[in-house]
């Protein structure tokens, strides 16, 4: 019989969830669970085909969503021919499966939502606390919503993605290097106040 | 600390972030050809121009895209001109040196 294997967060037995919550706080993080990451190539020749039939963003550095088949998911461009997508739901291997099948003989997919740990940082201080570790330009001027770049914070290798102006950004951090990351976070945050919590999709 | 920008993505970021690939457009003789001279091999090898002044260089966006790409820097004040993918023919420095003292006398 086939074992079913069940997604465990790296983050699971580190203090994650027992840090003391504070009323005020600069600094949100959630910890989002259960989400299906793809990462997608494209065959050689086949780019055009494979962007317009999943609807991917071709300029760099600016995510797109994609509602309709086979799933609706979010495309992060990491290279030239090379994209991140991430679907709420399909996380046990179906929703690259279903991409895979979807694409055909456009692409390539490899299933990497268990390679990741996402940790979604909001809060009026978000800004000031990944400029810590990031040596990006994240001043609205630079970066607005939907943008994104592979980067590293705090040495450590991110795929950075904006969600929202107030700002919000997701990190797609390596699963190995997830505690790690966490802890950092949560020593850089201090001085902001930290609340964090869990989601599950 | 430099800032670059990769051509591939668009996107600043520090030196850190990159790997130094050395002089570009530097071409591998014929190795396998018995006619090609020591002295071509060796210079293909070991001499490089070390300018004081503009360099044309190799760059990796090692924690980014990943992809390879041309910089011409200025050895004397870290300045770096100009950004161009790898497969592009070597940049102009004369040119690119015009244009900047055009822009500093402006």
């Amino acid at each position: 019989m086939v074992e079913q294997l069940k997604m465990i967060s790296p983050l699971t037995r580190s203090n994650f969830s027992n840090i003391a919550k504070s009323d005020t706080h600069g600094v949100h993080v959630t910890d989002r669970r259960g989400l299906a990451l793809a990462q997608l190539f494209a065959r050689p020749g086949k780019e055009e085909s494979l962007v317009r039939r999943l609807n991917l963003p071709t300029q760099p550095g600016h995510s797109s969503a994609h509602n309709g088949s086979p799933a609706n998911h979010l495309a992060l461009p990491l290279a030239p021919k090379q994209w991140m997508l991430i679907a709420e739901g399909g996380g046990d291997g179906s929703f690259s499966r279903n991409i895979r099948e979807y694409i055909g003989e456009f692409g390539y997919v490899s299933e990497q939502s268990h390679a990741r740990v996402i940790l979604r940082v909001g809060g009026t201080h978000a800004r000031e606390l990944l400029s810590k570790g990031c040596r990006l330009d994240l001043h609205p001027r630079a970066m607005g919503t939907g943008a994104c770049a592979s980067t590293t914070i705090a040495h450590v290798g991110v795929l950075l993605h904006q969600v929202d102006e107030s700002p919000t950004y997701d990190l797609l951090v390596y699963s190995g290097f997830a505690r790690y990351f966490w802890e950092w976070l949560e020593e850089s945050a201090a001085e902001f106040g930290l609340a964090n919590e869990v989601e599950v999709v | 600390m430099l800032i670059i920008c990769c051509p591939i993505c668009g996107i600043a970021g520090d030196e850190e972030e990159f790997h130094y690939g050395g002089e570009g457009h530097i071409r591998r003789p014929a190795s396998h050809n018995a006619s090609v001279s020591d002295e071509a091999q060796r210079d293909y090898l070991y001499i490089r121009e070390n300018p004081r002044g503009l360099l044309r260089e190799r760059w990796l966006h090692q924690r980014g895209c990943g992809k390879w790409f041309h910089a011409v820097r200025d050895t004397v004040n870290q300045e770096i001109l100009l950004v161009y993918p790898i497969t592009d023919p070597p940049a102009d420095l004369e040119k690119l040196e015009a244009e900047r003292a055009k822009r500093e006398t402006a």
